[in-house]
């Protein structure tokens, strides 16, 4: 026992380093993905529960894939799983605060129009959201309000 | 590759006579003056009609033009009805040819239908010169023999590229596409750079493809070629991996693999250590010469001697059959642990695949974060500075609880870290597809002797249980047996060395790939489109110095090899730029395309019109410099057309010294004709 006491009772100190982060987790990327939420959407406006519902559906190709099979009448309701995410709650606050976005009666995500000219621009950028602009170019007919709203609903049923 | 106008004739057929304009054009610049909504866009916009260009104004069926073309006509305060009315333009080539253009705009005819004339028919009414009509608008125009717009092509010599369109079919790059950088109309044409693109023709990257037409770049091809050659290697790989497969499954009939084949095409052919056939025996892998030398060889020494009756043999097959008893059981056990082995393998492999698509994922999602992190700073958002943009306290680059924050590392430092995750999860999949081929053979192996076991205990009871004088069934079925062994594996070695051929067949092909590869250039990018893209670059920040460009240093701005617009930092400029400085850009990049063209082969008109330049109101510095620019292209025999309402005096201030063709109309452009 005792050469083992000896042998962890030196001196030792504690370097900080820096975490790994989900790129999805950063910021600017899920602004980005905000933008195009909403300039896909119609009068680039959209309720919470449709940021959350797109916001978890691009999170990954296999979400992104059962939302369309969803769309095209594939998949039945519960293979689509939505989750509220605190995170996309903070970056709608930080586009918010930048002047992206605003509240419209309460009830609606809108885009100011420096955050349409930002998402215009995002729109026009290659080699970037690649994957989620294509996905929400192809849902845009199908991710009205009210088809979210009975995809929440039955969620909530659950 | 060039068009000239030479004259523009309005007729407007009223009750009350006959009204309309006559606009002749020289080369160089040639200004348009007259107040405002006096009918200057109404002529720049009847070219783009007569041209049967209107299709870049929107994707509406109806006429482009000012009710002063279609319903009345204003006379003072009078509103007098059109009864009929036509738009003549006659345009010149590069080769000095002529030709008349009519189009109906309101009257029997139908306004789909294009009147040309071979010849200068318009200002030479009386010239007897062939006349054909033209169809505009409908689907096919730029296509079909009677298509306007191939007439036009044809007139200026050009070959109009194919294209992809997003619904997957192909189609020409429609004239309407490309003219966006010849003519800027007033209405929409200033809020950007080929701001009136018909983007409802679906064609894919229509912007792109259309600049990459007119600077004639070599990228168009070469990006062919890629594709081609991409998709042949793909072609190439998948009959490789077909050849693979069927090798692997005529050696697995006979307990064999194949060592030394590559998974990929090799360009290198013969390999330079061959491929070997090798059969699993007695727990090793053997070469299969070998082992048919060691078969032929027992086959042969069985072959000298008589069979044994079973009675001869009965001592020797007690023993045997234990042995051989002793051996299966054995070898059960072995291929029970081998077997276990490899689902653990195989569920091994199924989870570091699911890790490598999420890290990949993560990859793309970190990547894309890096890039909206430089769109953010370029944007001026606050918080790509770390800093909350409301309270601009210090934040963490995270969407986490900003408490339970830890320090994230940069994006940067993530990419690296995940791209090095990849690696190790990547060398991982390769190890185990490895291990996992080879258990599965080893298996496959493992049965058969297992196979080949049993029917010896069969053999050697049966041997046991018979007469004495009856040949001992062990000993038959140990000659049978060699032989169709020797029999498949001959077989299999002959099969390969026929699949050889197809083998090298596809090295040849793979080698010529490579070869064809290499000759292209590496970025895509010939070093004459380098040259041209640098030019281009030059000339737009020249200019975009003397037009008093200061939203941002032109030196700053390049012309990216991605889009070819100017781009600063791999950004397209927008909302970078103050609404003069955007104006300043357009006229700087537009007219630097005119003065290239000049410089070397390309497909431009020749020709630039700009309705209304001095839009939110550019100072006059810069629009005497816009001027002066513009004006040398009567040098180099190219015209430019400006309508402006700039008043006279100052027009003529302006431009001293710059000798233009001024069209000045005090009041209104369209009259009663004299």
């Amino acid at each position: 026992m005792e050469p083992l006491k000896s042998d962890i009772e030196i001196p030792f100190r504690f370097t900080e380093r820096p975490t790994p982060l989900a790129g999805d987790l950063r910021p600017a990327w899920r602004i980005g993905l905000i933008l195009l939420i909403l300039f896909y959407s119609r009068g680039q406006k959209a309720t919470l529960q449709k940021l959350h519902l797109l916001n978890s559906a691009c999170c990954s190709n296999a979400t992104r894939q059962a939302y369309l099979r969803y769309a095209r009448g594939e998949a039945r309701k519960d293979e689509i799983i939505s989750r509220i995410e605190p995170s996309l709650n903070r970056a709608l606050n930080f586009a918010r605060g930048e002047g992206l976005l605003e509240i419209e009666k309460g009830k609606n995500m809108k885009l100011t129009p420096a955050g349409l000219n930002a998402a215009r621009e995002l729109d026009r950028t290659t080699d970037c959201l690649d994957a989620e602009k294509a996905f929400l170019k192809t849902v845009k007919p199908f991710a009205t309000e009210g088809n979210i709203e009975e995809l929440f609903s039955w969620n909530l049923t659950i | 590759m060039n068009l000239r106008l030479r004259q523009l004739d309005l007729r407007i057929q009223t009750g009350e006579g006959l009204y309309g304009t006559r606009i002749k054009f020289e080369n160089g610049l040639v200004l348009l003056r007259a107040n405002n909504s006096m009918g200057k866009s109404t002529c720049i916009q009847a070219i783009i009609y007569a041209l049967g260009l209107e299709k870049m104004l929107g994707p509406s069926n109806s006429i482009p033009l000012p009710h002063v073309m279609t319903r009345y006509v204003e006379d003072g305060l009078r509103e007098i009805p059109v009864l009929e009315s036509e738009v003549l333009l006659e345009i010149e080539n590069h080769k000095g040819e002529r030709l008349a253009i009519k189009r109906s705009v309101v009257g029997e005819r139908d306004t789909r239908l294009v009147t040309t004339w071979d010849g200068a028919k318009i200002t030479n009414p009386t010239a007897s010169v062939p006349q054909r009509d033209y169809f505009v608008r409908d689907p096919g125009a730029a296509q079909s023999e009677s298509g306007f717009s191939r007439k036009l092509a044809e007139f200026l010599g050009w070959q109009l590229p194919t294209v992809r369109r997003f619904n997957g079919t192909e189609c020409p790059l429609y004239l309407e596409a490309i003219c966006p950088l010849f003519i800027v109309e007033q209405k929409h044409g200033w809020s950007g750079i080929q701001a009136n693109l018909p983007t409802f023709f679906g064609i894919r990257d229509m912007a792109k493809r259309t600049v990459e037409f007119v600077l004639n770049l070599d990228a168009a091809r070469v990006g062919e070629e890629r594709q081609q050659i991409e998709q042949e290697e793909t072609d190439l790989r998948n009959r490789w991996k077909n050849l693979l497969s069927i090798v692997a499954a005529n050696m697995r009939q006979v307990n064999g693999r194949v060592t030394g084949l590559p998974e990929q095409p090799s360009a290198q052919w013969p390999l330079s250590v061959a491929p070997a056939l090798e059969v699993f025996q007695s727990q090793i892998w053997v070469g299969i010469a070998d082992v048919l030398a060691t078969d032929k060889g027992e086959l042969a020494s069985l072959d000298v001697t008589p069979v044994e009756t079973a009675g001869a043999a009965s001592g020797a097959a007690e023993a045997q059959l234990n042995a051989a008893r002793q051996m299966l059981s054995q070898r059960e056990t072995l291929s029970g642990e081998l077997l276990q082995n490899l689902q653990r393998e195989e569920y091994q492999q199924q989870a570091t695949e699911t890790r490598l698509s999420s890290l990949r994922d993560d990859l793309r999602h970190n990547k894309d974060a890096l890039k909206l992190k430089s769109f953010g700073s370029n944007a001026g958002w606050a918080l790509i500075e770390h800093t909350c943009p409301t309270c601009q306290q210090k934040i963490a680059d995270t969407l986490l609880p900003q408490v339970a924050a830890e320090n994230p590392m940069s994006i940067e430092e993530n990419i690296t870290f995940i791209e090095n995750q990849i690696k190790t999860f990547e060398h991982l999949k390769e190890n185990s597809v490895t291990l996992i081929a080879r258990k599965k053979s080893e298996l496959a192996s493992f049965r058969a002797e297992i196979g080949g076991l049993q029917s010896q205990i069969r053999a050697l009871r049966q041997t046991l249980v018979a007469p004495n004088s009856a040949p001992s069934v062990e000993a038959v079925r140990q000659r049978l047996d060699l032989e169709s062994r020797i029999r498949s594996l001959e077989r299999a070695a002959l099969e390969f060395e026929e699949l050889l051929e197809n083998f090298s067949e596809i090295a040849t092909a793979w080698r010529s790939l490579v070869e064809r590869k290499r000759s292209l250039p590496s970025d895509g990018f010939t070093s004459t489109d380098k040259a041209k893209l640098d030019r281009l670059q030059t000339l737009l920040r020249e200019q975009l110095r003397e037009f008093g460009f200061d939203s941002l240093n032109p030196e700053t701005l390049d012309i990216s090899r991605e889009t070819y617009r100017p781009t600063r930092e791999g950004f397209d400029l927008g909302f970078d730029l103050s609404a003069s400085d955007n104006i300043r850009t357009i006229w700087a990049y537009l007219q630097g395309l005119l003065e290239l063209a000049h410089e070397t082969p390309m497909n431009h008109f020749g020709l630039l019109i700009f309705d209304e330049p001095r839009q939110q109101e550019a100072e006059e510095l810069s629009f005497v410099n816009l001027l002066k620019r513009a004006a040398r292209a009567g040098q180099r025999g190219q015209q430019v057309v400006f309508a402006t309402s700039e008043p006279l005096a100052s027009i003529q201030g302006m431009t001293a010294g710059l000798n233009p063709q001024i069209v000045n109309f005090d009041g209104r452009v369209i009259v009663k004709h004299s």
